[in-house]
């Protein structure tokens, strides 16, 4: 499968996807079925695209905006087994729509080489674990608006929406801290540093700081800090991930940066 | 002055929470940049062995005593929730700074003119005054915050903390004592000198024999290039280009249809319009193509090969003063085949390539890069020379820390909740 199917397969994917969000906002109990549908037609694009390529397609941006329609999707259906929330299963299902669609609109050159110091086999565990704990964060930032709300409204703050944020953030941290180390052990054996203030590098950190941050306000004694300056770390943590993710290359400090492709 | 008195050593620990932790935090990075503005950056060079061990051991001394004084308000207050938080975000902020401005290269050298962005130390904020206090203050209180809550039934906290403390430790403490050198290597030729940053050569502990140096390429892609003026045909403000695929022979460069007859990786010219296998030796791609004009269905079709050396490229005549033309290929893998002499009197036979370096002694030697006008006729190698004392340390802690992140994803809920 090259990329060409993608123009065919996408817009499917993206139809379930959008159905799937609908279904899930009206609780219909389809919602995961068809969500679900848009996620396994795009894991047979992956893997039809990785046997096509002969390398692991997480190169250039496109590729791993595939995965993380994927992950985001995937987890969003995982999560949404678990904590039944409708909004979340839509949420995640929208935004994976999105990322097929910017796929659609910005086709890349697709190339089948990959530089030298991206053959290792720390590569493809490296992508992997970013991509999930984004996925995983993002839900968090969405759930943080909403709690937001709830803070300010008659019924107050949703104490199981707490729990939910705990959760997802801990797991989403948990990828994050793995995707730093994965990728410092990898640094060390290709480029003889496992930390050398790279832009993307700099970045990864902030952004780690920030949901750090947020881990430890929850613990603090019983007056933690006003509940909904708390609740906007996750979704601050959101912008920062996107940028590290996203926007790094365009940053004037990105220049000569080894993780611009 | 405060402790003196039992109500007062309430108010100590009572009292000091988030707002005073933001103010600590804010001050010293006030300090630091105040230093920076006044001193310069700081000697970090100068906390190299065996100082930065008595400071390591100094700091964990330190963080230690802590465990039995951990009733007292000043050690309750240094391992709490509070300023661990106010460290973190002037640690994020300071990083925001540096991944938004340009830094310069470390090791840092001062410039002659300094306008005030320098002066603050904007623009090398990784060896500066405020990220040296931030990072300081930073490992006095995880480690006083490890040292306090020290206890198996606290695994995940453990992990995550030692870990990350140990990792700090060697990664800031032991920045001293790592060495990095860049070896150039002939083939055929034994180099034991190495350049340093500043263009000094130094005499390394070991050398190296360069006895091949080998690249395999990925396929070329094909250019339109106008031979007029020499430049390459674009689209939508990039280069137009076709990647050379045997398993997909068939595409489309702007207004022509290629389609790839014949795709030799390792050819050589028989004959004025012929190419064949190689045998041995230096040699290029070649591919026999036909491409035809979509617009006017005139076809084209003969051979192209990649340049090498001092032959140039072979490309293929078009229309008017269009050809189609075979870029660089980009290499897959450049391995060198070496021998390395340890001063100890070790021998050591192996190859060397991205991703693989090889163990020598206390060093770890990189392959950095070659010739790259010549590509596979590169007559050199160049190789990275790395040594970092406290890597051992670095990796227990980034191991210890994975394990923490693991115990994070699997425990999920927040600790003491249900
Ligand atoms: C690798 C990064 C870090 C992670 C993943 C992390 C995670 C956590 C977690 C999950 C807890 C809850 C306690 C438990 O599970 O038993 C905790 C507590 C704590 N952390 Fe961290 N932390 C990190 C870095 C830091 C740093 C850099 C500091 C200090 C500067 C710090 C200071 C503390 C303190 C003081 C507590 C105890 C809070 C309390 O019990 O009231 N942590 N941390």
């Amino acid at each position: 499968m090259s990329w060409s199917w993608h123009d065919y397969l996408a817009p499917f994917s993206m139809l379930f996807w959008i159905i799937g969000a609908f279904l899930s906002l009206k609780n219909n109990r389809r919602a995961p079925f068809f969500v679900l549908l848009g996620t396994a037609l795009t894991a047979l694009f992956v893997a039809g695209l990785w046997v096509r390529l002969e390398r692991p397609p997480m190169r250039t941006m496109g590729e791993t905006r595939l995965w993380y329609s994927l992950f985001l999707s995937g987890a969003g259906l995982l999560a949404h087994r678990r904590w039944r929330y409708g909004w979340l299963l839509a949420f995640t299902a929208v935004l994976a729509a999105v990322f097929a669609g910017v796929n659609l609109l910005k086709p890349e050159m697709h190339s089948r080489s990959l530089m030298p110091a991206l053959i290792s086999p720390y590569f493809v565990p490296h992508v992997t674990l970013y991509m999930l704990s984004y996925a995983v964060l993002a839900a968090s930032a969405v759930g943080a608006v909403i709690q937001i709300r709830n803070v300010g409204s008659k019924g107050g703050p949703d104490a199981s929406l707490d729990d939910f944020l705990d959760n997802v953030v801990n797991v989403g941290l948990g990828f994050l801290m793995l995707g730093l180390i994965s990728g410092a052990v990898w640094a060390k054996r290709a480029w003889g540093h496992y930390w050398s203030w790279d832009p993307k590098e700099t970045w990864a950190l902030i952004t780690l700081a920030a949901y750090l941050t947020y881990v430890h306000l929850r613990l603090g004694p019983k007056p933690v800090a006003r509940p909904r300056v708390v609740l906007l770390v996750p979704a601050i943590g959101l912008i920062l991930l996107m940028i590290t993710w996203l926007g790094v290359s365009y940053l004037p400090a990105a220049r000569g940066s080894v993780h611009v492709y | 002055m405060m402790s003196d008195n039992a109500a007062g050593k309430r108010l100590w620990i009572g009292r000091w929470g988030y707002a005073e932790s933001f103010v600590l935090a804010a001050s010293a990075l006030a300090g630091g940049f105040l230093a920076e503005w006044v001193c310069g950056p700081p000697p970090l060079d100068r906390l190299a062995w065996p100082l930065n061990l008595f400071a390591a051991l100094a700091l964990a001394v330190l963080c230690l005593a802590c465990r039995p004084l951990r009733k007292l308000g000043a050690v309750r207050y240094l391992s709490s929730a509070p300023l661990a938080v106010a460290l973190m975000i002037a640690l994020g902020l300071l990083s925001l700074v540096a991944g938004t401005i340009p830094q310069a290269p470390v090791p840092y050298v001062p410039p002659l003119q300094k306008d005030p962005a320098t002066r603050l130390g904007l623009d090398h904020l990784t060896s500066s005054w405020p990220l040296a206090v931030v990072y300081a203050a930073t490992l006095l209180s995880l480690g006083a915050a490890v040292a306090v809550r020290l206890s198996v039934k606290r695994p995940v906290f453990l992990a995550n903390h030692l870990g990350l403390w140990l990792l700090l430790v060697a990664a800031g403490l032991g920045a001293a004592d790592r060495e990095r050198e860049i070896m150039t290597v002939a083939e055929g030729g034994l180099e034991w000198r190495a350049r340093r940053a500043d263009g000094g050569a130094v005499e390394m502990p070991l050398a190296i024999r360069l006895d091949s140096f080998d690249i395999e390429e990925y396929p070329a892609k094909l250019a339109l290039v106008d031979h007029e003026s020499g430049l390459p045909m674009e689209e939508a403000g990039r280069v137009a280009l076709f990647q050379l695929d045997p398993m997909e022979p068939k595409g489309r460069l702007l207004d022509y249809d290629v389609e790839l007859l014949e795709f030799i990786p390792g050819a050589m010219a028989a004959g004025s319009d012929v190419f064949v296998r190689a045998i041995s030796g230096a040699a290029v791609q070649a591919a026999r193509l036909r491409a035809t004009n979509r617009l006017t269905g005139k076809n084209f079709e003969g051979w192209l090969s990649t340049g090498e050396n001092l032959r140039p490229p072979r490309p293929l005549n078009l229309e008017g003063s269009l050809l189609l033309a075979m870029t660089r290929p980009e290499p897959r893998r450049f391995v060198s085949k070496v021998k390395v002499f340890t001063r100890e009197g070790r021998e050591i036979e192996s190859s060397i390539e991205v991703n693989k370096p090889l163990k020598a002694g206390d060093w770890l030697v990189y392959q950095r890069d070659y010739d790259t006008e010549a590509g596979r006729s590169s007559a050199w190698s160049g190789f990275e020379l790395v040594k970092d004392p406290w890597l051992l340390m670095a990796n227990c802690g980034m191991g210890l820390w994975a394990v923490g992140a693991l115990g994070l994803v699997a425990r999920g809920k927040r600790r003491g909740s249900k």
